[in-house]
């Protein structure tokens, strides 16, 4: 493994890997396919800082007001104890209602420092009520957990992990979108299983490493939300199987990162060659077209979403734009033209100046024709 | 979306300026519609900070909601909004009874809103949702207080859903049907780099234009959700100032908020007007006005309920209205889908894309084909019968009706398909309109044929107390709390 976490350091240069959290986690399962991200990723790499290095920053998307409601609403959900939330529990899992219900491991400290004693603590806690020893403990507030990424321990964040009295495990979600009359917008319940699902997978591999079984720990994510416009919370069951077993494959990927790596040339780096250790004052002085140049070692797959999960995003826009790929028009382009990867190729198909592969054949038949209805529509070629 | 947009997507990728798709426009634009800018709060669920409203592009009203002040802001902008639809429930006029229908009274026109995306027309439902149930404060009229306001955007959310609506219009989307440009649906869906593709400013492309309105600050997104950036570099402070402020400090602040909040609707607002100008310009195809007709109809039968004190819209359709309402959806986007085929010829030349459509040139017609009788009883019937040639390729099976542009009144049967090399030839046999001289066309025509408009009947749906308790769907629940 040495040499792997070698191999991932020289990529990344001097600089303190980027941990991953759930976040960046659950987003290896969108556009699995492109081996840049997969090996920035693996590396730990500031991807933000390249960007903006490159010239192409993402604009910000959190809004601050929107995280510290969220916060908010959080700490209103687990005051007194988790009373409220004990009882939402109480209610879609029939969990008892024992006195010492509820352990805060924030005690221990909320800093990152903390972080591996919060784990352990946690693991120590959560196999204690697994083999059913101790004091019965119904919720873990603000546990740890950890999942061995390519060599590298992530400390997850579950908000909560409760506990039936029956062995089984559940991870509990508080989100601050509200779900009105039983419906939430797709894209939040979609990333917040995603995440529910990394902490679930982390759950598990603590369970299995003491000999317990994985089936102890639920794969229904328990959702805590308000209830349509109030600051009241409301709990919902997800069923998180598929993002678990999705999560599960894209985390085995970045277990082969080898692979990628022995396609590199020798000695590549992502580094951006920080001229002093201060990150407040520090300043990159990688040269901007040798980082390209290296970063072009690795493929990019661009999608018209990427900037929904990758802070690159819009450097990889600016490359497909030059490579003129028709990814850049979007994912309903990208269907019709099937194996024709660039835009000149499919007007070049379509007007006949270029002859097609033997696999391009029906579609490029279907583009000439579709030129020729476009010409008898706007009149010749423009 | 179809090769042939696609196609014009490439193009515009490599010439970096818009391409056109279909130049003629299937939705009402009306002559005042109310642009509405929604603007909501962030970390909140349909709670707006502030709208932008209004039918006059050199007058926008800025409606504000400085924390604290969410009822003075919902009273004003109920009223303002209840003005514009209060004028369209003036002048009515008499449709005298058709078939089952008796005569009835309808309004003249009906009220438009437009907003810029997707993104809006959901805002709008979602605040529609937080404002129908709300109780009327004691001191106010009820017919503009906040909960009849929701009322009225559940009502125009309601008919967004129809494709063939107008009521509520969705710029970006709209715009979108007439230009294929060289980037993404997702960045599409956004007002400002639309239209910089569409309409770059002079000595720039629209692939230049759209980069060029990327940066936030310089160029706020439309909403309803506010940039991030301008949240921290503005907001986030003028909230601050307004927490602890009280009297005329208070003021001072919510002036500041109000200009800062100004500055970031303005450029949207102006964008959105010059859309709506580009978009009245183009012409409309021919069913365009009877789709409105029943715009109005629906707006008319939405004030009666609400002249009646009827309850406002359900939160869930129950099983009955949820069959009746789909069955709606399918019958008008398949009528609209047919009548643009018929009447646009770019939506045409989509389906020749696809093998629905077909041009071709006639080569043999036999206009005293007459059908044998079957069975003893009839007469010989008289069915003409021609032979097209096209080289598209054809996706037909026999006995399908088809229909042409040329006259949408006359339906051919598929009778024989022969395939040669490079060509198909296709047997039509005239079913209706036969004696129309249209009905045959001479050898030589060059004819355009799609699938004809189904016959779509309207479904009928039995009144309720006939429906078996099988096909009701459980009996809805005692109402829950009083929803906030």
């Amino acid at each position: 493994m040495s040499s792997l976490s070698s191999r991932l350091g020289t990529l990344r240069g001097p600089a303190a890997p980027k941990p991953h959290n759930a976040r960046s986690l659950a987003a290896l399962t969108a556009n699995p396919g492109c081996r840049r991200r997969a090996l920035l990723d693996a590396a730990g790499v500031d991807k933000d800082a390249l960007a903006v290095h490159l010239g192409h920053p993402l604009p910000p998307t959190q809004s601050p007001r929107a995280l510290s409601r969220g916060a908010q609403f959080e700490a209103q959900v687990k005051e007194q104890g988790g009373a409220e939330l004990l009882s939402l529990l109480r209610d879609v899992l029939h969990l008892p209602l024992p006195e010492a219900a509820h352990s805060d491991l924030s005690v221990i400290g909320k800093s990152d420092k903390s972080l591996p004693v919060r784990h352990a603590r946690t693991r120590a806690l959560i196999l204690e009520a697994a083999r059913g020893q101790g004091p019965s403990r119904t919720m873990l507030d603000h546990p740890v957990l950890m999942l061995t990424v390519p060599g590298q321990p992530v400390f997850l964040e579950p908000d909560l992990v409760a506990f039936q009295s029956e062995g089984v495990f559940h991870i509990v979600e508080i989100k601050s979108f509200a779900v009105i009359d039983g419906q939430a917008p797709g894209d939040k319940v979609a990333g917040a299983v995603l995440q529910g699902a990394a902490y679930i997978i982390a759950l598990q591999d603590l369970l299995t490493s003491a000999g317990l079984d994985a089936d102890r720990v639920s794969t229904t994510l328990l959702l805590i939300t308000p209830r349509n416009f109030s600051r009241r919370p409301m709990a919902s069951t997800i069923d998180a199987r598929q993002q678990i077993k999705s999560l599960r494959r894209q985390l085995e990927r970045l277990d082969r990162i080898e692979d990628l790596l022995d396609q590199l040339p020798f000695g590549i780096t992502f580094d951006l060659a920080y001229d002093s250790d201060d990150p407040r004052t520090r300043t990159a002085t990688r040269d901007r077209d040798d980082l390209a140049k290296a970063l072009n070692a690795a493929e990019a797959r661009y999608r018209s979403n990427c900037s929904h999960h990758c802070q690159l995003a819009h450097f990889c826009r600016a490359q497909a734009h030059e490579g003129r790929l028709v990814d850049v028009l979007g994912s309903t382009a990208c269907e019709d033209l099937g194996s024709i990867d660039t835009v000149p190729t499919a007007l070049g198909l379509a007007d006949e100046s270029l002859r097609p592969a033997p696999d391009q054949e029906d579609l490029a038949a279907a583009l000439r024709h579709a030129e020729n209805i476009r010409n008898e529509l706007f009149g010749g070629a423009a | 979306m179809s090769l042939l947009s696609t196609l014009q997507q490439c193009r515009a990728a490599n010439t970096q300026y818009a391409q056109p798709l279909s130049r003629l426009r299937y939705l009402h634009i009306a002559d005042q519609p109310l642009l509405v800018l929604p603007l909501n709060r962030p970390g909140e669920t349909a709670r707006p900070l502030a709208v932008m409203a209004g039918s006059d592009p050199d007058h926008p009203q800025l409606f504000l909601a400085p924390p604290g002040d969410d009822d003075r802001f919902l009273a004003a902008l109920a009223e303002h909004l209840h003005t514009y639809i209060h004028s369209f429930q003036q002048a009515t006029r008499i449709r005298p009874a058709k078939g089952e229908h008796p005569e009835r009274r309808e309004y003249l026109d009906a009220p438009q809103i437009a907003v810029t995306g997707t993104a809006s027309v959901y805002y709008l439902k979602m605040l529609g949702r937080a404002l129908r149930y709300r109780p009327v404060p004691e001191d106010t009229d009820p017919a503009t207080s906040a909960a009849h306001l929701g009322r009225w955007l559940t009502f125009f959310a309601e008919r967004a859903e129809y494709d063939s609506s107008s009521l509520l219009l969705n710029l970006t989307s709209l715009l979108s049907t007439h230009w294929a440009t060289g980037q993404s649906a997702l960045e599409d869906a956004h007002l400002a780099p639309l239209m910089a593709w569409v309409f770059p400013p002079h000595g720039r492309t629209g692939h230049q234009a759209a980069l060029a309105v990327e940066n936030p600050l310089l160029h706020p997104p439309d909403g309803p959700t506010i940039d991030p950036s301008f949240e921290a570099a503005q907001l986030t402070s003028l909230f601050a100032d307004l927490k602890s402020a009280r009297g005329s400090r208070r003021q001072h602040h919510v002036t500041h908020l109000r200009e800062a909040v100004e500055g970031y609707l303005t450029p949207t607002w102006t964008l959105a007007w010059e859309a709506l100008s580009i978009l009245r310009g183009m012409p409309p195809i021919p069913s365009t006005a009877a789709r409105w007709d029943t715009d109005i109809r629906q707006f008319t039968t939405h004030s009666d309920r609400l002249d009646a004190g009827g309850p406002p819209q359900p939160k869930q359709d129950d099983v009955v209205t949820a069959a009746v309402r789909l069955a709606e959806l399918e019958h008008a986007a398949a009528s609209l889908e047919a009548a643009r085929a018929l009447e646009d010829p770019f939506v045409m030349a989509e389906r020749r894309t696809t093998g629905a459509a077909f041009s071709g040139t006639v080569t043999h017609t036999d206009p005293d084909h007459v059908l044998k009788p079957q069975n003893p009883g009839e007469r010989a019937k008289r069915r003409p019968r021609f032979t097209v040639r096209t080289t598209d390729p054809v996706r037909l099976e026999p006995d399908r009706l088809l229909a042409g542009p040329h006259d949408p009144a006359v339906h051919m049967a598929v009778c024989d398909i022969t395939y040669t090399t490079d060509a198909t030839e296709i047997v039509l046999e005239v079913r209706t309109r036969v004696s129309r001289p249209s009905s045959v066309p001479a050898i030589g025509t060059t004819l355009l044929l799609t699938t004809a408009p189904d016959y779509f009947p309207r479904p009928q749906f039995p009144s309720r107390d006939q429906i078996p308790w099988t096909h009701t769907g459980p009996v809805p629940a005692t109402p829950e709390e009083t929803p906030a």
